[in-house]
């Protein structure tokens, strides 16, 4: 069994409004996996700090297309 | 091209311009302009020209005329905008007591305010970015985080408390903590802006024979700063500048993560960071409290070693 994946594609939008999405997505679920994707390193580290300020445990993973895939789980 | 005369140009990092005009007289020069940092045209007027006038207050200077800058898309922004903004400087500038002479306007897809100051210092009292003896205090005169509820604000997250305190600041003028400061036998300052706190720190002790401590604990900054930090509605100048400094910097792990990023988020209109005797520096804080610099803090010491080192506690 696969948990539900919420994905908040954050592509485009510059700081600070992927950590402002992530924030929305990790206080308005309960758990499972929420995965950001982002376009740049300051996304990236402001997203995981959101994470970590909201009581997710999150790691960022490169893609292959560019930017980041950073995954949340709770 | 060097002259006899040049006290402070291209070649270090200084604040400002100084060109000895006699031996009582120098001239001291600088000029800044920038895009919008807050939505109401009257504060951007005043926060552009407190800024401009800074460089010249960090160096011990008094600012006697300015030239205003103006970028403005005339095709698409209603000309009252501009007519406040320049309102809003013009108040500032009858604050300082500075006089407007002229200036030049272009038309620009973005809007963009600032000034070019003319000034003047003794040329043997000119206070440089460096000089920093060992022993010395290091004074604060403004909080930190603006940069930071400046980004917060751009996605309606900071709280208008700290968004009224951040204006405050950034408009506040430098023109009594450098008055001041020119009572006292100060070794080195410099006014805190893009770089942030560490990043104008180390310009202070880069190839110098000296280091710093910074007490994290006693930076003064705006108190919503640090949790908007924790939410990651940091600006991507803080990375920038953690990334450049973080070579001359020992950070202690028991440093927060959100004030580590105060302590490089990028000011606009910062503070000044004064260098000067442990024997002068309680004394100017406490005038400085009293005239209503109320910010204003000691945030660590100079010290001999680690030469060219930041050690933050």
């Amino acid at each position: 069994m696969t948990d539900n994946v919420l994905t908040v594609d954050c592509s485009g939008l510059s700081c600070p409004e992927p950590a402002l999405a992530a924030k929305k997505a990790l206080t308005s679920t309960k758990s499972g996996i929420v995965e950001v994707l982002v376009d740049s390193t300051t996304s990236r580290d402001n997203v995981l700090r959101a994470g970590k300020r909201a009581c997710w445990a999150g790691e960022a993973l490169e893609r292959d297309e560019g930017g980041f895939r950073v995954v949340f789980r709770k | 091209m060097s002259d006899p005369n040049l006290i402070a140009g291209l070649e270090r990092s200084e604040d400002a311009g100084v060109y000895k005009l006699t031996e009582e007289l120098a001239v001291v020069q600088t000029l800044d302009f920038f895009t919008p940092i807050v939505d109401d045209p009257y504060q951007f007027g005043q926060i552009a020209v407190s800024n401009s006038l800074s460089d010249v207050y960090a160096m011990g200077g008094r600012p006697l005329t300015a030239m205003n800058i103006v970028c403005f898309p005339v095709n698409t922004m209603d000309i009252s905008v501009l007519r406040e903004i320049l309102r809003g400087g013009l108040d500032k500038m009858h604050e300082a007591g500075v006089i407007l002479v002229g200036g030049h306007s272009v038309e620009d897809k973005e809007l963009k305010y600032g000034l070019s100051v003319t000034g003047t210092i003794h040329p043997s009292r000119v206070i440089f970015n460096t000089g920093c003896q060992p022993g010395d205090r290091l004074i604060l005169t403004k909080p930190l985080g603006v940069g930071i509820i400046n980004t917060a604000l751009k996605v309606q997250e900071a709280g208008q408390e700290s968004i009224d305190q951040a204006v405050g600041c950034m408009a506040a003028l430098n023109q009594k903590a450098s008055e001041l400061m020119q009572t006292e036998p100060v070794s080195a300052c410099t006014d805190i802006t893009g770089f942030g706190l560490l990043g104008h720190a180390c310009e202070m002790i880069e190839n110098q024979d000296v280091g710093m401590v910074i007490d994290s604990a006693a930076v003064p900054y705006i108190a919503e700063a640090a949790e908007l930090a924790d939410w990651g509605l940091i600006p991507g100048g803080m990375y920038r500048n953690r990334d450049f400094r973080s070579h001359m910097i020992d950070m202690d792990e028991a440093v927060s993560a959100s004030l580590q990023a105060i302590l490089f988020d990028p000011q606009t209109s910062g503070g000044l960071l004064i260098s000067l005797p442990a024997a002068s520096a309680e004394g100017l804080l406490a005038v400085m409290h009293r005239e209503g610099i109320v910010d204003a803090a000691i945030v660590g010491e100079v010290r001999s070693e680690p030469k060219g080192r930041i050690i933050v506690r």
